[in-house]
């Protein structure tokens, strides 16, 4: 259900997978035919981020309900931020003296930089605004966390918060989404957080849909193969990207467990024709 | 679907392990679709493709897996050198440090996989020979005196790319038939087959040996 987001936002998003930098301000051609039913979104979202303690506090489940309709693209980066409380960041003084710095991870994280979305153009050459502010913010959070430091998968989420945001905010919410959202056990050394969660998505899916359940295992299909960049990189590198948003939107409001619904859902969406393959047919 | 339909004699696992950005991604693609990636994407967890070839007589089916290189992904990718019967080590010959890890795959890969796997030491990049920072003779002394397979490849102009597989599965086939041979002879021998962790005829024949969680 989830994934047949609705078109409207996602018309929306189409086409204006903006240049970071100004966060905001910029506005997109499609904004001079707005329909009513838009103008009322706006509107709406307008009143949202101005009244935000009191949405917050108050009407928490309107708020939920309408951020599984998706978040207007022009309201994504403010929404996001206000819902990690990313301003209140104490690290966001640090991060232009965290770059002067330089990381022991430095040589991996530079490997991996034009890996991350090599489609997208904002990230495409290798003097690319893209590249050089995901490395940025990639370096100076593997200087305030020595532990993870950087692990593959997350420059997928911090290249989405780019997309989104400049790079100083996109490292707040980076931060918090590492530490607020379990994201920092996902990626820790031992991955011990990752092997959880693939376990509890396992023992979902012997209780929601047992007879998958049951294929899979008959053809060795271990739910690590298929789940694994699920949960790291939150469908980033599953879904077209737009699709992805909209799942990261609920992310941002309900936490992890939006990568297990989604991956139910999707598996039993996909049931019918999951069990006629073989495991390679499945993996496709 | 496609693929169920085909006819074959074997399956045989293959791993594909190394260092993160040497071109394991690559090197899969180009044997198994013939394609090859400038803007390839960092591999998250684990991959896998398979394409058929023929040994001898025998249609051989090459199903090989293409895990992520960073070293805290071993503790989920683990689980997927069960039931492999090759391994390509691959390296990348314009990085030193690629090749100097290669001891840490190995062990890595004896303390997972079967004593009797078949490993493959590969070169990676020899298209970018003036940037070579591994000489040959080196790396090849190395394989040798672990017992492994060498080749050099690239997987951008297609080099020994081809070569290197249909030498590992080779080298796989053979190891089975002996294998097989040798347990008709001896009762003993055939029970010990029947571990479906081993790589004998149970694990070779017809289907993927079904490996239980």
């Amino acid at each position: 259900r989830l994934l047949e987001a609705d078109s409207k936002s996602m018309r929306s998003m189409n086409g204006s997978r903006r240049n970071s930098g100004s966060s905001l301000v910029s506005s997109s051609s499609a904004s001079s035919n707005l329909s009513h039913l838009e103008e009322d979104t706006w509107i709406l979202w307008g009143r949202i981020v101005n009244e935000w303690d009191e949405w917050r506090k108050k009407k928490e489940k309107l708020l939920k309900e309408l951020i599984r309709k998706g978040i207007p693209h022009h309201f994504r980066a403010i929404v996001w931020q206000l819902l990690c409380s990313a301003a209140e960041l104490p690290l966001r003084h640090q991060y232009s003296e965290l770059l002067r710095m330089s990381s022991p991870c430095e040589r991996l994280i530079r490997r991996d930089i034009a890996r991350t979305y090599p489609e997208h153009d904002f990230f495409k050459g290798q003097d690319s605004l893209g590249q050089e502010v995901l490395f940025n913010v990639m370096k100076a959070y593997s200087l305030v966390d020595r532990e993870v430091g950087y692990c593959q998968g997350s420059a997928f989420i911090v290249g989405l918060l780019l997309m989104q945001m400049p790079e100083e905010e996109a490292f707040c919410v980076f931060v918090r989404l590492m530490q607020e959202y379990r994201l920092r056990e996902l990626f820790k050394p031992s991955m011990a957080e990752l092997g959880l969660c693939i376990y509890q998505f396992e023992f979902l899916l012997q209780e929601q849909l047992p007879e998958l359940n049951v294929h899979f295992r008959s053809q060795s299909f271990l739910t690590s193969m298929y789940a694994s960049s699920w949960f790291l990189t939150l469908f980033l590198t599953t879904f077209p990207l737009p699709v992805a948003t909209r799942v990261f939107d609920i992310f941002m409001y309900e936490g992890l467990e939006i990568v297990f619904r989604v991956g139910m859902a999707l598996l039993q969406f996909n049931q019918a024709e999951l069990v006629q393959l073989d495991m390679e047919g499945m993996s496709q | 679907m496609g693929s169920a339909e085909e006819d074959y004699n074997f399956v045989f696992k293959v791993v594909l392990i190394g260092e993160s950005g040497v071109g394991k991604t690559n090197l899969l693609s180009r044997f198994t679709r013939n394609e090859f990636n400038h803007d390839s994407r960092t591999t998250i967890g684990v991959e896998f493709s398979t394409r058929t070839i023929l040994v001898g007589d025998a249609v051989v089916k090459a199903q090989i897996w293409d895990t992520a290189g960073l070293e805290r992904y071993r503790a989920i990718t683990s689980a997927y050198y069960r039931g492999a019967v090759g391994a390509l080590v691959v390296f990348d010959i314009t990085k030193h440090q690629t090749y100097d890890v290669v001891d840490r795959w190995l062990k890595e890969l004896y303390d997972h996989a079967e004593a009797s796997i078949v490993v493959m030491l590969v070169g990676n990049k020899t298209d970018l020979a003036q940037a070579r920072e591994v000489p040959m003779e080196e790396a090849k002394m190395f394989a040798d005196n672990n017992g492994l397979l060498f080749v050099e490849t690239s997987a951008l102009d297609s080099t020994n790319v081809e070569e290197a597989f249909e030498t590992i599965l080779k080298e796989i086939f053979y190891k089975v038939q002996r294998q097989k041979q040798r347990s008709s002879q001896s009762n003993t021998v055939s029970l010990a087959s029947e571990n479906p962790a081993s790589m004998a005829p149970a694990q070779a024949e017809r289907r993927p040996c079904c490996v239980a969680l």
